[in-house]
């Protein structure tokens, strides 16, 4: 059976309506769209394509400046309003997510500048990772925690401010501690950032802008 | 029909209403008791039949108060230029602010500083870039470039205009001297605009013939004229600024009797003209701000009496350069002079005390057209913008209004973007090279020159345009204004203009 509208497996017309509500920044559409998918059976699989092919679209959009930061912010926040639902069937079927490459992302403890890590997140969920955004004033032991539970290959954070930028090596020297430096790599950003920091305090990598990070992630993942 | 920009605040007053009156009552002492000096015949006789005294012999009339108020109250608070495009009319008055391209005699080589004659063709290119600017609403061709090489100065005026009408669908700004206001008059009809008229009132209060010519040429078609009284502080006028204000204000007056005379309701804006001079060197300082008091000060007299304000006020200052002290000169200058009223401001293009024209300062100057035009725009204020409720179910810290649909809704609302100032972050001007300002003027002229297509004219308004230049050319060698020496070199610069 050719793939389409009837094809309980991929529902183009359904999965249409998704992307148009996360293009649209509508986390109540995308949720119910989603809900929709996962009791009509469709693949959760499939479903997570389309997320991704959409913001993908949008991060291609903002970069060209057809749209501006809500615009992207907005539709990241339809991602996180429709995630925890297809992470459930994703789950529940026991299947795995063909991501590239698990991020944690955040920005430090002290630090609760949240635009620079949304757009990182973004743009790095559009070009195919699985992004944990924990937000923003997170503790050493929550980024360590969740690269756990995760099994993060790369941790991305970021510090606006120079007092709140050594947090950055704490960090790196509590997954150090813990035995994980090796298994993850660490690239770090944020306005008080520079190349040279990043090499003092033992990053894995640093980028100096929201696309620049998308790069890192994808030399780190080997694509 | 361009609209501009609206200004939504009450403009800036400097002076109290006693200080305004007293300065009123001051020029209307000097038009009764010492009158204008008028070098027109007619001009003398009209005011004469309108109960002036008037001395013949000096070509001196006195100008009773009540007739100078009459007058003043028959003068409209707003009025209209008519384009070759209609879409492109505009309307000058009320509280809308509109600008026009600016003046300057030579071209500016922004990578020696020096200053040479313009080209037809670079005056053609100004005339292009204008008419692709949105906030350029009325064009001054005859003024752009007033040295152009190889063209005898009689028919630079309207060589120009022509070039105006060439490339740019807009309203035109003209001038007068030596008759040339009757061929532009006549281009202006042959492709359906109006010109709006600049005009000289040398200081203190005396009108040339020509002037008086052309004021009375314009007044009966019922254009817009700009009475430009001259006064530089010290020199031309008293050095203390409200005598200088108040000798300007009597000779505004005394065009706008002229006008009215003439034809009743015709339309008289003023121009703020006035600067102080170098305490040494003797020159005009436009980028001084006692230059803008000047200018503030004669605009509140003239909403005060319902008389349009066409401003040049801080449109170009003393930089040599375009530099830091270009952009402060003009930004505040211009800035000061808009919220003070003005409603036809002076911009795009001018350069070092009127030296100087430049295609590059058109584009930068667009952004600071752009900027202060936002800023008179002003902002929205109601339940939605006010937004208490959304603030509310936000709560406080740590929170987002970024994925809001309210953000979505305002984020580019009204959102000024400038065109050629780098607003990227650092990071991405060091990846984009470094560029500086003027490299990024020069792209956004090439973009233009590339791109842009003014609407062009007919070609039997191209016809008649070529017509009145015949005209006119013969005119002026039959009156021996442009010499045989003048005419192969006149005839190469017009084989050139591409």
């Amino acid at each position: 059976m050719e793939a389409g509208v009837n094809d309980p497996g991929t529902n183009t017309e359904l999965l249409g309506r998704l992307k148009t509500a996360i293009a649209a920044c509508d986390g109540r559409a995308a949720a119910e769209t989603t809900e929709r998918a996962v009791q009509e059976g469709l693949d959760p699989l499939r479903v997570w394509d389309a997320i991704t092919e959409v913001m993908s679209e949008v991060g291609e959009r903002f970069e060209s400046g057809e749209c501006w930061l809500p615009e992207l912010v907005g539709a990241a926040g339809a991602v996180q309003a429709a995630a925890p639902i297809l992470e459930a069937e994703i789950k529940r079927r026991g299947v795995a997510k063909a991501a590239i490459g698990t991020v944690v992302a955040g920005t430090v403890q002290g630090d609760i500048h949240s635009i620079g890590i949304q757009m990182v997140s973004t743009l790095l969920i559009g070009a195919g990772f699985d992004v944990r955004n924990l937000g923003i004033d997170v503790k050493p032991d929550d980024f360590v925690a969740a690269v756990k539970e995760h099994g993060a290959s790369i941790l991305a954070m970021s510090a606006l401010l120079t007092v709140t930028a050594p947090e950055q090596k704490r960090v790196i020297d509590l997954l150090e501690a813990e035995g994980l430096r090796d298994s993850v790599k660490v690239m770090v950003g944020g306005g008080a950032i520079t190349e040279d920091f990043a090499t003092a305090i033992g990053a894995d990598g640093y980028a100096p802008s929201a696309v620049g990070a998308v790069d890192l992630a994808r030399q780190f993942a080997g694509v | 029909m361009l609209s501009g920009y609206q200004r939504r605040f009450k403009a800036v007053e400097v002076l109290a209403p006693s200080e305004l009156e007293a300065m009123h009552q001051g020029a209307l002492e000097i038009l009764e008791a010492a009158g204008a000096h008028v070098r027109h015949q007619r001009a003398l006789e009209l005011l004469a039949e309108n109960g002036c005294p008037v001395d013949f012999d000096k070509q001196m009339a006195r100008i009773p108060t009540g007739l100078a108020e009459d007058c003043l109250d028959s003068c409209p608070s707003s009025y209209s230029i008519r384009a070759r495009d209609a879409k492109n009319d505009v309307r000058v008055g009320g509280d809308r602010l509109l600008f026009m391209q600016g003046m300057g005699m030579r071209y500016v080589d922004p990578d020696t500083w020096e200053l040479r004659s313009a080209t037809l063709r670079e005056h053609a290119e100004g005339q292009i870039v204008g008419d692709a600017l949105d906030s350029v609403h009325v064009m001054d061709a005859c003024f752009s470039f007033t040295d152009i090489a190889g063209v005898p100065p009689v028919m630079q005026q309207l060589e120009c205009l022509a070039n105006g009408l060439r490339y740019s669908s807009k309203a035109q700004h003209h001038g007068y001297m030596k008759d040339t206001d009757r061929f532009a008059i006549k281009m202006a009809q042959d492709v359906g605009a109006t010109l709006n008229a600049e005009i000289d009132v040398a200081p203190p209060v005396t009108f040339g013939g020509d002037a008086v010519a052309a004021i009375m040429r314009y007044a009966e078609l019922g254009w817009g004229l700009e009475a430009c009284p001259g006064g530089a502080a010290g020199a031309a006028a008293p050095a203390s600024l409200a005598g200088a204000v108040t000798q300007m204000w009597a000779g505004t007056i005394a065009f706008v009797v002229l006008a009215q005379l003439v034809r009743r309701g015709s339309p008289v804006a003023r121009q703020l003209t006035g600067t102080v001079l170098h305490p040494k060197w003797g020159h005009p300082l436009d980028g001084a701000p006692e230059s803008w008091l000047l200018g503030a000060m004669t605009s509140q007299l003239c909403l005060r009496h319902g008389i349009p304000v066409t401003s040049p006020v801080g449109f170009c200052g003393q930089a040599k350069m375009f530099d830091y002290q270009a952009a402060w000169e003009k930004s505040l200058g211009v800035l000061f002079s808009v919220m003070s009223g003005s409603h036809l401001h002076v911009l795009h293009g001018s350069h070092g005390e009127e030296l100087a024209f430049s295609n590059l300062l058109q584009v930068l100057d667009d952004d600071i057209a752009r900027a202060i035009g936002r800023l008179l725009d002003g902002v929205e204020v109601n339940d939605e913008t006010i937004a208490a409720d959304l603030v509310i179910e936000q709560g406080t810290a740590p929170t987002s209004f970024m994925g809001l649909p309210h953000t979505r809704d305002y984020w580019m609302k009204d959102r000024f973007l400038p065109g050629v100032a780098d607003w990227q972050s650092h990071v991405e001007w060091v990846k984009g090279g470094k560029r500086d300002l003027l490299t990024r003027a020069r792209e956004r002229v090439e973009t233009i020159l590339a791109t842009h297509e003014p609407a062009p004219l007919t070609a039997e308004q191209e016809g008649a345009i070529d017509a009145v230049l015949d005209e006119a050319r013969a005119y002026y060698r039959e009156a021996g204004l442009i010499g045989d020496e003048q005419w192969e070199p006149y005839l190469e610069a017009l084989s050139l203009r591409g």
